[in-house]
């Protein structure tokens, strides 16, 4: 078994709940999980010197992301003929409360909150991820908590102390 | 453990398991793209060079055709169906209709190269031209996050009328997403087809799952172009509900990664 099997198996499902959360899908956050990760696979050798390659593999999820975000409305009504219903979903009315609410935030504070808070990446990572400084992650992040505190009484430990 | 990550993980979505075979076989694809470049770029020198080359076209099917590219434009080339012989004995529906590949219409075919005379690469502008009609952009062209333009151009653009939506990156198209049931690939697929149609006409087709969640039959050529048929599992499960053509990835691209 080669490392970037490990690797990926390892990164595989926070990456892709990650995913699910950041674009409130959990079928578009798997297949970008998948591809983001053939991504790795096949430059492996470049990805595997960098400081983080798990940030690598967050920041190009991000991005197909919001590639997928981009597509127009119309093929969104049209597509989304094409899905299974929701029925089959077994969540919790708060768990589906709670990825409504992440699903709300603005773009980039859902991001922060998922890599740092579901993902648990450092900072650092999470700031490689979203291409800024440590800082802009605990500035979104209790940007975000505090929207999400409002609904769900969250009790939160500041940056400092993690 | 801080109460957000809690929260977070009691919500979060449970994916199912890693495709690690996918993984390898999206990944040694990705690393063989450097190669068939390098092979097209020989093709653009041959054809500078006056070299007649015949470029074969084929949507996945086995079935290919000869089509003398220096001899026409790349937009109105005319597919003669019968110049090679098929390599499946599946015969196409008899109740596919004759492809009128001059102007874009109902009647146009859709194969890796694009549809009917709209191809991959092409400008707005020029697909227009060669549709002889206005491809419109729909909604008008947005940016992504790095700022680069990124807009879909809908054919026909009269609301409610069956239709195709052409995705387009930096002027031109990049994609190609079939929703009318009257426009068939080039093997006699279209919208509405079954399953088993896709699989008996493109034996090499590889089953997964689209990004809906819904099942996706893919079918990828050489240069990694693939025509992928999304099953339509809400109103007619087990058949065909949307296709897709797309340049190597190139619309995911688009985010920089």
């Amino acid at each position: 078994v080669s490392d970037v099997d490990d690797f990926c198996r390892a990164t595989w499902p926070a990456l892709a709940s990650s995913l699910g959360f950041y674009c409130h899908d959990v079928g578009v956050g798997e297949e970008i999980a998948q591809e983001a990760l053939a991504r790795a696979w096949a430059r492996w050798d470049a990805v595997r010197e960098l400081e983080s390659p798990e940030a690598w593999v967050y920041r190009v999820g991000l991005n197909l992301c919001r590639s997928r975000f981009r597509r127009s409305r119309a093929e969104h009504r049209a597509l989304r003929r094409l899905t299974v219903p929701a029925a089959v979903t077994t969540a919790t009315a708060t768990a589906i409360a709670v990825r409504a609410a992440v699903a709300a935030l603005p773009e980039r504070q859902r991001a922060a909150v998922v890599l740092r808070y579901f993902a648990d990446l450092p900072v650092a990572a999470v700031a490689e991820a979203l291409d800024c400084a440590p800082g802009t992650v605990r500035s979104l992040t209790s940007q975000a908590i505090e929207r999400l505190r409002h609904d769900f009484e969250v009790d939160v430990v500041s940056e400092d102390a993690r | 453990m801080n109460e957000i990550t809690e929260l977070l993980r009691d919500a979060a979505p449970t994916p199912s398991e890693l495709d690690l075979d996918r993984v390898h076989r999206e990944g040694r694809r990705r690393r063989q793209r450097p190669r068939r470049i390098a092979g097209a770029a020989a093709v653009v020198l041959a054809l500078v060079a006056g070299v007649a080359v015949i470029v074969t076209r084929d949507d996945g099917s086995g079935r290919s055709v000869s089509v003398p590219p220096a001899t026409q434009p790349e937009g109105s080339t005319t597919v003669a169906p019968t110049t090679s012989t098929p390599a499946t004995t599946t015969p196409p529906p008899t109740s596919t209709p004759a492809a009128t590949d001059d102007r874009l219409s109902s009647t146009s075919r859709l194969g890796y190269a694009g549809l009917g005379p709209i191809t991959l690469g092409m400008t707005l502008a020029e697909a227009s031209q060669a549709a002889g009609t206005p491809i419109a952009h729909h909604p008008p062209g947005s940016c992504n996050a790095e700022g680069t333009a990124y807009a879909d151009a809908v054919w026909p653009p009269a609301a409610g009328a069956p239709f195709v939506v052409f995705g387009v990156s930096d002027d031109r198209i990049v994609t190609v997403r079939v929703f009318d049931p009257s426009v068939y690939t080039l093997s006699g697929i279209r919208i509405g087809s079954t399953e088993a149609d896709v699989l008996s006409t493109y034996p090499n087709a590889q089953i997964g799952r689209g990004i809906y969640q819904n099942r996706a039959v893919r079918i990828t050529d050489a240069q990694g172009r693939e025509i992928v048929f999304y099953e339509d599992t809400y109103d007619t499960p087990g058949t065909v509900g949307a296709i897709v053509l797309a340049t190597s990835r190139a619309a995911e691209e688009v985010g920089g990664c």
